[in-house]
């Protein structure tokens, strides 16, 4: 009964919506909009924290990495320093006492074999100056104190004195903008792979090196007459590699460039920068 | 006030039309980029929408003495079937394959694929059984039912999107703008329907109100595709 007079009802008066219920409606749409807008956010939040922990991640692996090399770099010079003091301590003594022994005999040679004893006497001499000039280069507590430049001279003539090929260094700018010790040592060592990978493979017979000091940094330009390889031919060696990793830990622009038969050059760009902590 | 009131219901089909076009004229002007991905699809459907809109607005060329006015007093007077079909179950369907083809965990997959097997069973049976219905006003259990397959493909998506790296370019992906806009449309148009009865010329407060809601959702979705198209690069996806 009271339901067939409610349908009558609504029959005669058609449903409209009330004031409430069009206020739910907007509540309701709102509160939609509202969660959706937080599910944004959170999106958003959530990929943040994922970069940063991602971020972390890489700076330690890097972190990790260039400890790695910093300690490569280390156990090098040790070496090398260890092989240098053996050099002038022990061979460069014994050549120094045969060279004084050989001093006080001469008085007593006989005048027929004079001429090839001094000669003898001569070569151990010359033994005994290279011996010590190669120490002073592997040894990086030398080059430390010497300062880059002197090193790199002392490189050179040691090189002409080899008479394996014509080296010659030129110098422009004022060399005392250079004070990093611990830099130059790196710096000194990819000069010296290059010049030892000259003399090994380029077959050269001209080197030259090219010092530019500028304001903030120094530009190094070595190059070889030598015969060259094809850049993307060569097997990446761990001269090349050495090289490269050492670069990359001061902070030096790289370049190696060569091509068959026209010798190859090398660029390092360094910007000059304060004395880290890097020991050695 | 109610110069506003006007413009918003003389021109809101207007506005949505427009921007229903401009989606899909940017995704056929972004069209090569996304060649070769799953979006294309999309960009094919928004082309769709344009085409589905227009045809189905012949209802307003029925009323008086349009040039359509012999339907009148037949059951196509009314545009409600149109839309149900290529609205309201052809565009769950488009977008549950979309997803089913972004999606890779196999048992989503699955659910996701029985899922959309019953909501066209559901769609079938709810309008034969509802026979005259169908043709002058909208079945509350399509829309119900396809809220729910809507639902479960951004959230089965948006799952996905947390638990992979893809959570770090998230913004340079079209399917998480896509996601934000179905997930809004189909959340807030659902509860219109139950309102549905009141959406008659005596009650302009509703009607209003309404035409309030669906002009911003749907300003909002076309404006989101929009957006998604330009800024998005494919490779995320």
């Amino acid at each position: 009964m009271i339901s067939t007079v409610l349908t009558l009802l609504q029959e005669v008066n058609p449903p409209i919506s009330t004031s409430a219920e069009r206020y739910l409606l907007i509540y309701m749409v709102s509160i939609l909009i509202i969660l959706c807008g937080l599910i944004v956010v959170f999106f958003v939040v959530f990929q943040k924290r994922k970069n940063k922990l991602i971020m972390e991640k890489i700076r330690q692996q890097q972190q990790f990495e260039e400890e790695i090399s910093n300690t490569q770099v280390e156990i090098q010079e040790q070496t090398l320093k260890n092989i240098g003091q053996e050099l002038h301590d022990n061979i460069g003594q014994l050549l120094s006492v045969a060279n004084m022994q050989l001093s006080i005999l001469n008085t007593q040679v006989p005048e027929d074999i004079k001429e090839s004893f001094t000669e003898t006497k001569n070569v151990i001499r010359d033994s005994l100056g290279e011996v010590r000039a190669l120490s002073k280069s592997l040894n990086s507590e030398v080059i430390a104190n010497r300062g880059f430049q002197l090193s790199v001279q002392n490189e050179i003539e040691r090189l002409n004195k080899l008479k394996l090929l014509n080296a010659q260094l030129i110098i422009e700018g004022n060399p005392e903008n250079f004070k990093n010790s611990k830099d130059s040592i790196i710096l000194f060592r990819i000069l010296q792979e290059f010049l030892s990978n000259t003399i090994k493979y380029a077959k050269a017979s001209n080197v030259s090196i090219n010092l530019n000091y500028k304001q903030d940094s120094l530009e190094i330009k070595a190059e070889d007459n030598g015969v060259g390889f094809n850049e993307t031919e060569i097997e990446k060696g761990a001269g090349l590699i050495n090289m490269k990793s050492r670069a990359a830990l001061i902070g030096v622009n790289f370049k190696l460039s060569s091509q068959v038969g026209k010798g190859t050059a090398l660029h390092l760009v360094y910007p000059f920068r304060a004395e880290t902590k890097f020991t050695l | 006030m109610s110069y506003f009131i006007d413009f918003v219901n003389k021109y809101a089909p207007l506005i949505w039309l427009s921007l229903e076009i401009l989606a899909a004229l940017t995704g056929l002007i972004v069209y090569k980029k996304y060649k070769h991905t799953v979006n294309k699809y999309f960009i094919w459907f928004l082309v769709y929408i344009v085409f589905m809109d227009i045809i189905g607005r012949y209802s307003y060329w029925v009323v008086g003495n349009g040039s359509l006015n012999f339907l009148q007093g037949t059951v196509l007077e009314q545009n409600y079937w149109w839309f149900t079909i290529f609205w309201n179950v052809a565009s769950v369907l488009f977008f549950g394959g979309y997803y089913l083809k972004l999606i890779n965990n196999k048992l989503r997959k699955k659910i996701l694929k029985i899922s959309l097997a019953i909501f066209l069973f559901i769609s079938v049976f709810s309008i034969l059984i509802t026979l005259p219905k169908f043709f002058y006003g909208d079945i509350n259990i399509i829309g119900i039912s396809g809220t729910v397959i809507i639902l479960q493909c951004v959230f089965y998506y948006f799952f996905e999107v947390l638990q992979s790296d893809k959570i770090l370019d998230f913004y340079k992906s079209l399917a998480f703008y896509i996601s934000c806009a179905v997930l809004i449309l189909w959340l807030v148009q659902t509860p219109l329907t139950f309102f549905e009865m009141y959406n008659k010329a005596y009650d302009m407060d509703y009607v209003n109100l309404r035409n309030y809601i669906n002009l911003l959702v749907i300003s909002f979705m076309y404006i989101t595709y929009t957006v998604g198209l330009i800024v998005s690069k494919p490779e995320y996806d």
